[in-house]
């Protein structure tokens, strides 16, 4: 009956799926959490040599007392078992913890708990393993707030875990018989006392939790007083993010940007739509997620708290190039983002700067550096002789670039398969933003950037000389 | 006979003959559907183009946006291939024939002269286990080639930039792998429900036995249809269809939505016929308590599988209308509404989890008792938890929308209904624990395959609850955590409990012992590699990889997680090549298995391996329960003397010499570790 070396093994590899479940729990630095400090435990600032001994410390220190536990859970164990197995009586009372070795299980219970409890100080601190917490940076208040309740999940999953675990594996190391063995366990059917109290406990534990849950959540969606206010638009495969106008200036200054640039501490409300299909916007920083959907403006609120730079990924797969459907999202301080508004005010006057805004769901398909993604690239494009499918080459002139944004199957690039590019963008550009498109497009080659200054020097005499002067080059 | 017999062989292989039908119904079909929107004035399909695009021209690949034409034609292609098929198999023939009058077949195998018999488990048959088999070996089948398709991008997905595939390939193959596991799992399910039920509860075949065979039947065109999407442009919307992204999807997504609405058919006529089987023909005296346990969890799935299915099939066939007539359902530009879809395929694909995992713990159920020689602790709380799962399965559905555009104070109820289902799982994993406590347990194959689903499906347990409270939810919803989740749910609840039965059960459907040191080589390289795997894909998927994404940025430093995923996906996967070359070589070459090996006390071990054609030549009485070990004397089922091939005490008598028994017992390899 006695197995203990198997014993060690058998321990010490479910002490490790443990483990492994463990850096997936949820936030794991107690020491981040207690202190308060949001920035990632690896944050130290200072001396390089003090800061590598002291994640060396923390490190070595955590997994010793890891291992310390592990060691002292196989020791008991096998004492505990091995004094039961010898000293057992025949079978009298099913209670006797001499027959069912009852402290050997609750050895073995905390000991998985406090396994897996230590484990996490130890991955958080380790700089190799993802370079990070647990979580990424929790840059906001709601993410402060969830991370909180990770935390809760995250105990609680670790006590229920080793207390599962650790009775399972008890009665698998315990209860193991040889095969010589044709004997039968206890005649034991049942126990109404403890059905009662395995169906209640649990019961309290998910009405607790979801409680808990409910009163963070009317925290997290309520309204603020001060809200900004964003339109967000999701396309295939592309976000733009629309700023209002300011009401304290007379002019129109309302601009788009294909970035989403944030006030560190300012509560902010985006309304978002969608052109074509589902798509979902998530930035894991501020833990938020929540769908745009066709049909139905769907609001998202958010107060950053943590400069930096973070990004927008989409979550609802959206078709062919989902994976790319990403925008970058910057959380500034004050004055940076005063100078950045100032600057994209400064460009609602540039056309191919506004181009430039308007073509970010194009650059997932077509790329500025002459690479191939997945149309053709616009480097030198435009003013250069195309081979169409089926009809030899064509100048791409303002016009056969107008014609394959509206009615891209309409002449095919030899190479490029038709029907790929979305069939919808002569209604969602206007004519005007066409036209910005256009100058941006017309930016990336060398005959294009000729035109574009010729234009601004006529523009500069007539307004209306735009379409001549491209007329006469071509 | 003016025949040569290797002709008459292949004639009498319903398969061959059901694809013959089939692609002959098709071109049939298609050709009419050309001729009758050609005599409306319609435009018309060029037929050639599906040869076209199965010879590797690019032509079909370019066409993510057919024309109506060639959707409606290849659709109603598709649907005659199905009538055909099913008509050629031979599993119509006695309804035909009572439908013009005529008196069918007996419904009987009749072995014919010259013709081998195992060409029945290539043909339309009617009795129960025959019908099982071919479950299985299908469901196996198309595990493999779902599992291929998931190594595949899986390879691709271990470090960042794309290497060899591009991101239409990826898509479709994400979508195609997740169908191909459902179907396999939904197979896997009728395998062992078909196998198992009748022979559990003392029957001697199904209630419906045609409209059994008919069941496995139509999940063949089913599955043939599935594959057919990818040489046909493929999809790019994942599994769950969603639209509007499924109403401008390639052409190759209408083969999903008919293949999946024709597979749930399977699903409905089977479970009418396990509800009518375990209701009606329960053998005298087997009460409800007194019932096998794995039949409460089957009772449970097809429960919700008899209710749940019309949903899917509606929520698909209303995107196949969508696309075919353009009547708009799912464009909000002319009032429709895209949520909707949502809240009618979630009404169904929530349930169905429970339709995999409750038949899978059955199993886990049947086999511990068995290997720990040891009552089922908490019988009544383990059939009845079954059923609680069943109904608040249905509760629940919206919890897979917490990010969509419905009212955000919806998730509330949602989150609440959804974590209560945490109870009645609770409560099986602790009477699972109780059976365990105080064994006296013997640890081979069988019993390691449902370990392992116990330590997996508590996992997949325990990281349900942060996806289903709302707060956390919104955080990990669509992730690589999600991905995580259910996989380790659905490998715990089902696949590690399937091939848990297929080791436990093999000796009796083959008479032969499996290897057991391979089956133990098998276990260990498919629990590490899977929990390898579904342990890294948890950490990512918190770290912020979303799913389905065909790349990821390599400053978000996925990169070594995403490899040692990988890694421990192909070590799982290669597992699966020991487990069919042991099972292929056992079933040939293998050791004479003894009647009752695991010394169980359930029916089907009484009676002679592999099971005769009728299963009881009387059908036996029951007078106890089920799981009575280690009561001296218990007595669970009285079968006729010339059923009752195993010694009746060896099931549950504690022997204090083995080798008085002579049944030969003692030579095999006894739960033996």
């Amino acid at each position: 009956m006695k197995r203990p070396q198997w014993m060690g093994t058998l321990l010490i590899l479910v002490s490790f799926i443990g483990i492994l479940f463990f850096l997936t729990g949820g936030r794991f630095s107690f020491a981040r959490q207690l202190s308060g400090d949001d920035a990632s435990a690896l944050n130290l600032t200072g001396d390089k040599t003090v800061q590598f001994i002291l994640v060396t410390v923390g490190v070595l220190g955590a997994m010793g007392g890891m291992a310390a536990a592990i060691a002292f859970v196989v020791w008991r164990l096998n004492r505990d078992i091995t004094q039961a197995q010898t000293s057992a009586p025949e079978p009298t009372n099913p209670l006797d913890y001499r027959i069912y070795g009852h402290r050997a299980a609750l050895v073995l219970i905390g000991g998985i708990t406090i396994v897996m409890l230590l484990f996490c100080q130890a991955i958080s601190m380790i700089p190799g393993f993802g370079g990070q917490d647990i979580l990424p940076v929790a840059a906001g208040e709601e993410a402060q707030a969830i991370d909180r309740l990770f935390l809760v999940e995250y105990i609680v999953m670790s006590v229920i875990f080793g207390l599962v675990v650790g009775l399972f594996l008890h009665s698998l190391l315990y209860f193991r018989t040889t095969k010589d063995d044709r004997s039968d366990g206890m005649f034991i059917h049942g126990h109404n006392k403890l059905e009662l109290g395995w169906t209640i406990i649990p019961a309290i534990i998910v009405t607790v939790l979801g409680i808990y849950a409910l009163i963070e959540f009317i925290g997290i969606f309520k309204e603020e007083d001060n809200e900004y206010v964003i339109k967000v638009t999701g396309q295939q495969w592309a976000w733009s993010f629309e700023y209002p106008d300011d009401p304290d200036t007379e002019e129109a200054d309302g601009f788009v940007s294909t970035e989403l640039v944030l006030l560190q501490n300012q509560p902010i409300k985006l309304e978002m739509n969608s052109l074509d299909v589902i798509h979902s916007f998530w930035i894991p920083e501020l833990r938020v997620k929540q769908d745009v959907t066709p049909g139905v403006e769907t609001t998202y609120r958010v107060t950053p708290t943590v400069a930096g730079e973070y990004s927008v990924r989409c979550t609802e797969i959206c078709g062919l190039n989902h994976s790319l459907m990403l925008a970058d999202v910057l959380v500034m301080d004050q004055s940076s983002y005063n100078k950045w508004v100032e600057q994209k005010i400064a460009d609602l006057q540039d056309p191919v700067a506004v181009g430039q805004t308007l073509a970010a769901p194009c650059l997932t398909c077509h790329s500025l550096d002459g690479s191939r993604i997945v149309g053709p690239t616009w480097k030198e494009l435009y003013g250069s002789e195309v081979p169409i499918e089926g009809e030899g080459s064509i100048l791409a002139d303002e016009n056969y670039i107008l014609d394959s944004i509206v009615n891209p199957n309409g002449q095919i690039h030899q190479g490029y398969p038709a029907g790929v590019m979305p069939q919808n963008y002569g209604s969602t550009f206007s004519e005007v933003q066409l036209g910005q498109l256009l100058a941006f497009i017309k930016s990336q080659s060398e005959i294009g950037r000729q035109e574009l200054e010729a234009e601004s020097s006529a523009d500069e005499e007539t307004p209306e000389a735009d379409l001549q002067v491209g007329a006469v080059v071509n | 006979m003016l025949i040569p017999r290797p002709l008459r062989i292949l004639y009498h292989i319903g398969l061959l003959r059901g694809l013959v039908v089939g692609i002959i119904a098709m071109i049939a079909g298609m050709i009419l559907t050309n001729i009758v929107r050609a005599a409306f004035g319609m435009d018309t399909m060029d037929l050639m183009l599906p040869l076209k695009a199965l010879f590797g021209s690019t032509v079909w690949q370019a066409r993510t946006n057919p024309d109506t034409a060639t959707e409606i034609v290849t659709g109603m292609g598709a649907i005659f291939f199905t009538l055909g098929f099913l008509a050629g198999v031979g599993s119509m023939n006695d309804w035909f024939a009572w439908s013009i009058g005529r008196k069918g077949g007996d419904g009987h195998f009749h072995p014919k002269e010259g013709i081998p018999t195992w060409t029945r488990y290539f043909s339309f048959d009617t009795n129960h286990k025959v019908v099982g088999i071919q479950y299985g070996l299908t469901s196996v089948l198309v595990l493999m080639v779902g599992g291929l398709f998931a190594l595949i991008f899986r390879t691709e997905l271990a470090q960042p930039g794309l290497q060899f595939l591009n991101n239409q390939q990826y898509n479709n193959y994400i979508g195609i792998h997740g169908l191909l596991m459902i179907a396999a799992v939904l197979l896997g399910v009728g395998a062992l429900s078909n196998y198992l039920v009748p022979i559990m509860i003392g029957a001697q075949d199904m209630a419906f036995p045609r409209l059994n065979g008919f069941s496995y039947w139509i999940g063949v065109p089913a599955a043939i249809l599935l594959l057919m999407a990818l040489p046909m442009g493929g999809f790019d919307t994942g599994w769950t269809a969603y639209p509007p992204l499924s109403v401008k999807a390639p052409l190759g997504m209408q083969f999903v939505l008919l293949s999946i609405f024709i597979l749930g058919f399977q699903s409905i006529v089977g479970s009418i016929n396990l509800l009518v089987t375990i209701f009606m023909m329960r053998a005298p005296g087997m009460t409800w308590f007194r019932m096998p346990i794995f039949v409460w969890g089957v009772l449970a799935a097809s429960l919700l599988q008899f209710t749940a299915t019309q949903f899917f099939g509606l929520a698909f066939i209303s995107v196949l209308i969508e696309r075919w007539v353009n009547i708009p359902f799912y464009d909000p530009a002319r009032g429709g509404n895209v949520t909707l879809y949502q809240h009618i395929f979630w009404f169904y694909s929530h349930p169905t989890v429970y339709i995999w995992v409750l038949p899978g713990l059955g199993v886990i159920s049947e086999i511990l008792p068995v290997f720990s020689r040891k009552p089922l602790f908490g019988y009544k709380p383990i059939a009845l938890s079954s059923m609680a799962i069943a109904f608040m399965g249905y509760l629940v559905w919206a919890h897979h929308m917490f990010t969509s555009a419905m009212d955000p104070f919806l998730r509330l109820p949602f989150m609440l209904t959804t974590l209560t289902i945490a109870v009645p799982t609770g409560i099986k994993f602790f009477n699972w624990i109780g059976t365990l406590w105080g064994g006296k347990i013997h640890i081979s194959t069988p019993m390691l395959f449902s370990l392992g689903a116990f330590i997996l499906f508590l996992l997949g347990g325990l990281t349900g609850p942060p996806n289903g409270l709302v707060v956390t939810g919104i955080h990990l919803h669509d992730t690589h955590w999600v991905v995580a989740h259910f996989h380790i749910t659905v490998f715990g609840g089902f696949l590690f409990s399937l091939l848990s039965a297929i080791y436990f059960w093999f000796p009796k459907m083959t008479g032969k012992m499996f290897n057991e040191f391979l089956g133990r080589v098998h276990f260990w390289f498919m629990f590490g590699g899977f929990a390898t795997f579904a342990l890294s894909l948890f950490r990512i998927g918190v770290l912020g990889m979303p799913r389905r994404y065909a790349d990821y940025d390599s400053a978000w430093g996925f990169g070594s997680l995403n490899m040692l995923a990988t890694i421990g996906a192909f070590a799982a996967g290669g597992s699966m090549l020991i487990f069919i070359f042991n099972m292929a070589f056992s079933a040939r070459y293998g050791v004479k298995a003894a009647p009752n090996p695991w010394r169980s006390r359930s029916l089907e071990w009484q009676i002679a391996s592999p099971v005769p054609e009728f299963n009881f030549s009387a059908i036996p009485e029951i007078v106890g329960h089920p799981y009575d070990y280690g009561l001296p004397g218990a007595v669970y089922a009285i079968l006729s003397p010339e059923d009752q091939v195993a010694p009746l005490e060896d099931a549950y008598t504690p022997l204090d010499q083995p080798e008085a028994v002579g049944s030969g017992i003692a030579a095999v390899p006894v739960a033996g570790d």
